[in-house]
């Protein structure tokens, strides 16, 4: 009998250990297939970009994205996820230097294969994911005339300090923003869209507009792009790419390093799960092409409402009733995205894709009506006391993330501008970056070209 | 509209907790058929204007 159970205890223990184990690497999985889901963001806004570029720009435009992306990677490596851990408390603090230097340390033991450690190469990649993602919103806004390496740096800053900076203080259990306001950003709204959308309001400041889109009694020329069919396409790629963002913002459950044994949750400890956020990330997208349909008629302002709907919707992903974010999703794109894109051209601003429309105008009205819709909900996890999702709150926390985009976005572009690197020159601007510097030619054989009234 | 428990905690929220779950479920749903309603109403007009303009 001793023996029998001696041995019913040993297979316990077995199985207890091989469902440990198979639970860390379905986690493991799960976060890995976010990121080439990701990828295919950047797929979309590479699509997006040389479409919307004319012929002359397009290989310049696609290598300006792609670099941002590449760029972006080691950096946010090496100070971006140590970034994360230590400005938590609004500024730095001796505890909060020690715990980003045991879990964001680029020279310590977990930021490299370790076979004890199945999850911090995934979260990393994933937090990449998202960090490029902020890159390539600024690229398409400032097509066509922003100079390479000025570009460059300012992605790093935007991809590598800015965003997860923002992403420390409002898109972590721990951050003041959420502590203190009790600011609720389930899919990024504020910390990505926002931050990226403000950044680049903040660059397209210095860097002007287009030569030939204003003309000198301040109408706006339309300046098309090459290849309407390649950006429709893009911008439904970045949809796709979205669903992997998105399963991205849960925590799985069941590891150390859960909030739950047994239920996904937000990264605010919060629960949730992936069939909340099915429901609510269609619902968005439909509202937000319907919406834009209705009021615009123009497919790119339809995709575009798209990618806007489901922004629109993405701070309360997890809360909605479905069929208010359909309702969020068809205001914001039938109303809010075309008055913004209207205030923008009319401020002379030249923002070449609707990024500072789409992204950090509508980042902003979806931070902004989970305070009118979802107030009351605790934003953390805990016993009664916790702070509680408010109007108040998310109006703290869209000044705080419209301020963290715009102000390096504006104040390091406006550091090249006076020393003269920000814009290319006039006569590169005129002939077109391809011939200029690209030691390759997009349609070697030829199609007609396009160019906007005043050229 | 809001939350549909005031207990400021999620302990022992264990089934539907969407917004205004139990409330405004009718509300949303007659609002979200409006929205599909109208813009087809409007785009058979645009659609109709169209074909008219070019017919002339």
């Amino acid at each position: 009998m001793e023996e029998q159970v001696a041995k019913l205890v040993e297979e316990l223990a077995a199985l207890k250990a091989a469902n440990t184990s198979g639970n860390t690497m379905a986690a493991e999985t799960f976060y890995y297939l976010t990121i080439p889901l990701m990828v295919l963001i950047h797929v979309g806004f590479l699509g997006y970009e040389m479409g919307a570029s004319r012929m002359k720009n397009v290989l310049a435009s696609g290598i300006k994205n792609i670099l941002a992306f590449a760029f972006v990677i080691p950096t946010f490596y090496i100070f971006g996820w140590w970034i994360y851990w230590a400005f938590t408390p609004g500024f730095p603090t001796a505890e909060s230097i020690q715990t980003a230097n045991d879990f964001g340390n680029p020279v310590g033991a977990v930021m490299g294969p370790n076979l004890v450690d199945n999850a911090t190469g995934v979260f990393v990649g994933a937090f990449i994911l998202f960090a490029a993602t902020t890159a390539s919103i600024m690229s398409g806004a400032v097509i066509e005339r922003i100079r390479m390496v000025s570009f460059i740096v300012l992605a790093i800053v935007l991809g590598s300090v800015a965003w997860i900076l923002a992403a420390a203080w409002g898109w972590s259990a721990s951050g003041w923003l959420v502590t203190e306001w009790g600011y609720h950003d389930f899919g990024a709204a504020g910390v990505v869209h926002m931050i990226s959308g403000f950044f680049a309001l903040g660059v397209l400041i210095n860097l002007g507009p287009r030569l030939g889109k204003f003309n000198s009694d301040g109408s706006a020329n339309n300046i098309v792009g090459h290849n309407m069919p390649l950006t429709l396409i893009g911008l439904m790629t970045i949809i796709v790419g979205f669903w992997g963002f998105l399963m991205a913002c849960l925590i799985y459950p069941g590891e150390a390093w859960s909030w739950s044994a047994s239920q996904f949750a937000t990264i605010y400890g919060t629960p949730a799960n992936l069939s909340a956020i099915a429901f609510n990330i269609l619902m968005g997208f439909a509202g937000g092409i319907i919406g834009a349909w209705m009021t615009t008629r123009d497919p790119f302002w339809m995709m575009s409402g798209a990618l806007g709907g489901i922004i629109s919707c993405a701070a309360g992903l997890e809360l909605w009733d479905p069929k208010l974010a359909f309702a969020i999703a068809f205001v914001g794109a039938a109303f809010i995205m075309p008055a913004s894109a209207k205030f923008i051209e009319k401020m002379k601003i030249d923002d070449a894709v609707g990024a500072v429309t789409v992204h950090g105008t509508l980042g902003a009205y979806g931070v902004l009506v989970v305070g009118i819709f979802a107030s009351g909900y605790p934003a953390l996890s805990g016993d009664a006391g916790v702070p509680l999702i408010s109007f108040g709150g998310q109006f703290v926390g869209m000044i705080v993330m419209a301020l963290v985009g715009f102000v390096p976005g504006y104040v390091i572009s406006l550091l090249f501008n006076l020393v003269g690197l920000l814009r290319v020159s006039e006569a590169a601007e005129i002939a077109g970056l391809d011939p200029t510097k690209v030691p390759a030619s997009a349609y070697p054989e030829g199609i007609s070209p396009s160019a906007s009234p005043a050229e | 509209m809001g939350a549909p428990f005031d207990t400021g905690t999620w302990n022992g929220v264990a089934d539907t907790y969407y917004t205004g779950s139990g409330s405004t479920e009718w509300l949303w749903l007659i609002v979200c058929i409006v929205m599909l309603v109208v813009p087809l109403i409007t785009g058979n007009k645009h659609e109709s204007d169209s074909y008219k303009k070019i017919d002339k």
